[in-house]
């Protein structure tokens, strides 16, 4: 990228492993990717192919028996460069990042908020933590921080806990939590997917005016396509815990190279396209990536395989045209 | 499609009020409208897809429609055989003779199949209890569903927890099919599905529609799910249907300010076609202590003084067209991109 100083986020060669007892589950295995500032990377792909953890990964919260066993991710901040891999995820350094630099919404808003605490009070101590200011001042953004997220009657919200608001609501919430200390970066993994297309509508329309006012930059994970094609700038497509396509969203949707991008996008229905024909189906579903055979981790569903080379080696990510990476053979 | 323009099924102001219980001696103090007046009709060998957010009674007004819930009042009618029956009407015993005509598909394949039960279990059960077949006869049908539905005959003697979503949603569906329906009510079939595995859910049910001539009722919230499968669709809001048309119409030529913004709402997966959307305010109405008139009056932009005052007629505006509002005729309303 020539323009250096725009770079906020760089994740090189990322491995998260979870070494289970059944053997080993490589999460991510080998991913690499940028997000500049004020830029939406949208993470896409089916369940199980590594874009939590990749997000769990950054912020240094991989759970048990989850490890990252190589790699870098490297933090840009004000001309100063931090490897988030090398510091202890229970140290100072990293706490003052997460929550702080870097933040995360979650799809379930009532799993992940507090139910014995008050909204308000949960939204303060985000600020008081990583802010330098009291009570009171630390209410007042509060209140304006659920003002601006859309919360009507934030002076009677403030002091209600999670239970009393509904899913929208509780989304709208933990935004204002995320975004009270003005990250740089939101991680926002399937922050619609819970949510009635009304009210997914309404949270995104919220986000891109907050992004706009704010102007952190968005990971956004979901599964959704539809969702993807309105948010992102630039879109990562992940299978079993790799990169497979990497590329600004309009080459994603209007140019896909690989086989995987290509038939996910001719497998799901669109409105206004009528036809009432069948869909072009995706064969088999996506294995466990537990000890995976060599070779690519799309072989066994890919339409386009060729066997003796996609089934023993392994495609790297490979920059096929300015901005577009592909790990395919097909494209080497 | 050449189709059977003669309906299997018909549905008459049909209502299921939930009380409200309160206190100790628990006083009634008044209903949840889970469904609320709902007129509608499914053509025979066709799809009626029923759209709705969550909380709308969709899912209520499919159970009600097979009397897994017993309704408070109204009619369904359903043809058998030529002669026209009131599900509403039956008892017991000819209610479970019917039942094998008019089956269910579950949302959740991990929560809706007994774990303790083999895939031979469950898709013989029906078999036998409607005394269709038993012992080896039932067995051979047993493997004949399974191999239609895409499934290896040789699990037949494994458990659930052993197969994929995608899997076990399969081995409903061979359960549904297994007493050879004419009707089956599918709630969300496909919603706690990965894409590329809902795509081969849908392919499938499209793949047994024609063979076995099969009625759907779809029941789902996602809206191009609904247009991709559905011959016609109805809107839900708040236990009411408000719009019920021919898909093709319905998404082009809405004509009931809800269904617009729903329209409106869906994210289209192609980035040239990002677009401005109407963002509704406010939330759903509580079916509990709806508004007065219109349901949706207070968060439609269109809203005049008399939507909060009289409820809108259920009414024919164009042939197959069906809505309830009270400017159908006049508002001028958006589709999706064609």
């Amino acid at each position: 990228m020539k323009n250096k100083s725009a770079l906020l986020l760089q994740v090189k060669n990322l491995k998260t492993y979870f070494y289970l007892d059944e053997g080993v589950l490589k999460a991510v295995d080998d991913v690499s990717f940028k997000i500049q500032k004020k830029m939406v990377l949208g993470v896409v792909g089916e369940s199980g192919c590594g874009k939590s953890v990749t997000a769990q990964s950054i912020l240094r919260i991989v759970p048990d028996p989850g490890k990252i066993v190589e790699g870098e991710i490297f933090l840009h901040q004000d001309g100063k460069v931090t490897d988030l891999v090398k510091l202890d995820p229970y140290g100072k350094e990293i706490r003052a990042i997460r929550g702080k630099e870097i933040t995360m919404i979650f799809q379930e808003p009532m799993t992940s908020l507090s139910p014995v605490h008050t909204i308000g009070d949960q939204i303060m101590e985000a600020i008081l933590l990583h802010r330098n200011m009291n009570k009171n001042e630390a209410k007042e953004l509060t209140l304006e921080m659920l003002y601006k997220v859309g919360i009507p009657n934030p002076y009677q919200r403030i002091n209600e806990y999670p239970h009393q608001l509904s899913g929208g609501l509780r989304q709208r919430a933990m935004i204002a939590m995320a975004l009270s200390c003005n990250p740089s970066l939101l991680i926002a993994d399937e922050p619609t997917t819970a949510l009635d297309v009304t009210v997914q509508a309404q949270i995104l329309e919220l986000m891109k005016e907050l992004q706009a006012e704010f102007g952190m930059s968005i990971m956004f994970i979901t599964h959704n396509l539809g969702v993807i094609a309105e948010v992102s700038d630039e879109v990562m497509v992940m299978y079993l815990g790799k990169a497979v396509e990497y590329a600004s969203v309009d080459e994603i949707f209007h140019n896909p190279l690989h086989p995987y991008t290509v038939r996910l996008l001719r497998s799901i229905p669109k409105v206004g396209k009528k036809a009432r024909t069948r869909l072009d189906a995706i064969k088999g579903t996506v294995p466990l990536p537990l000890d995976l055979p060599p070779g690519c981790s799309f072989y066994p569903r890919c339409p386009e395989a060729k066997k003796g080379l996609c089934n023993k080696e392994d495609p790297s990510l490979v920059e096929v045209k300015k901005g577009h990476w592909v790990s395919c053979f097909l494209y080497k | 499609m050449e189709k059977d323009k003669k309906p299997l099924l018909e549905v008459k102001s049909l209502k299921k009020y939930f009380p409200v219980e309160k206190g100790f001696w628990r006083k009634v103090v008044g209903y949840v409208r889970a469904v609320d007046k709902v007129n509608l009709y499914v053509n025979e060998g066709e799809t009626l897809g029923l759209v709705g957010e969550s909380g709308c009674g969709k899912t209520t007004l499919g159970r009600c429609i097979l009397r897994a819930i017993e309704p408070t009042e109204g009619n369904i009618l359903f043809r058998l055989n030529d002669k026209v029956i009131d599900i509403t009407k039956l008892d017991k015993e000819s209610l479970r003779r019917m039942r094998r005509h008019a089956q269910m598909i579950f949302q959740d394949p991990y929560s809706s199949l007994d774990p303790r039960m083999t895939v031979l279990d469950i898709v013989g059960e029906p078999l036998v209890v409607n005394n269709i077949a038993k012992g080896e006869e039932m067995e051979e049908r047993v493997k004949d569903l399974v191999k239609i539905v895409g499934l290896n005959v040789k699990h037949l003697k494994r458990y659930p927890h052993a197969f994929s979503g995608g899997q076990r949603q399969r081995i409903g569906i061979a359960r549904a099919l297994a007493p050879n329906p004419k009707f089956i009510v599918a709630d969300e079939p496909v919603s706690a599905l990965d894409v590329s595995v809902q795509a081969q859910i849908l392919n499938l049910l499209q793949d047994l529609q024609a063979e076995f001539k099969l009625t759907y009722l779809f029941i789902s919230h996602d809206l191009s799910v609904i247009e991709h499968i559905s011959d016609r669709v109805a809107v839900m809001y708040v236990g009411k249907i408000v719009e019920m048309a021919e898909t093709e119409e319905l998404f082009l030529n809405p004509k009931h300010p809800y269904t617009e913004a729903l329209l409106s709402a869906i994210p289209i997966p192609d980035p040239r076609l990002r677009r401005e959307r109407i963002v509704l305010s406010g939330e759903v109405a509580n079916p509990a202590n709806p508004p007065s008139g219109c349901y949706f009056h207070p968060r439609c932009k269109y809203a005049k003084d008399i939507c909060a005052k009289e409820e809108p007629e259920w009414r024919e505006v164009n042939p197959g067209h069906f809505v309830a509002c009270h400017f159908a005729e006049e508002l001028k309303l958006q589709g999706v991109p064609a």
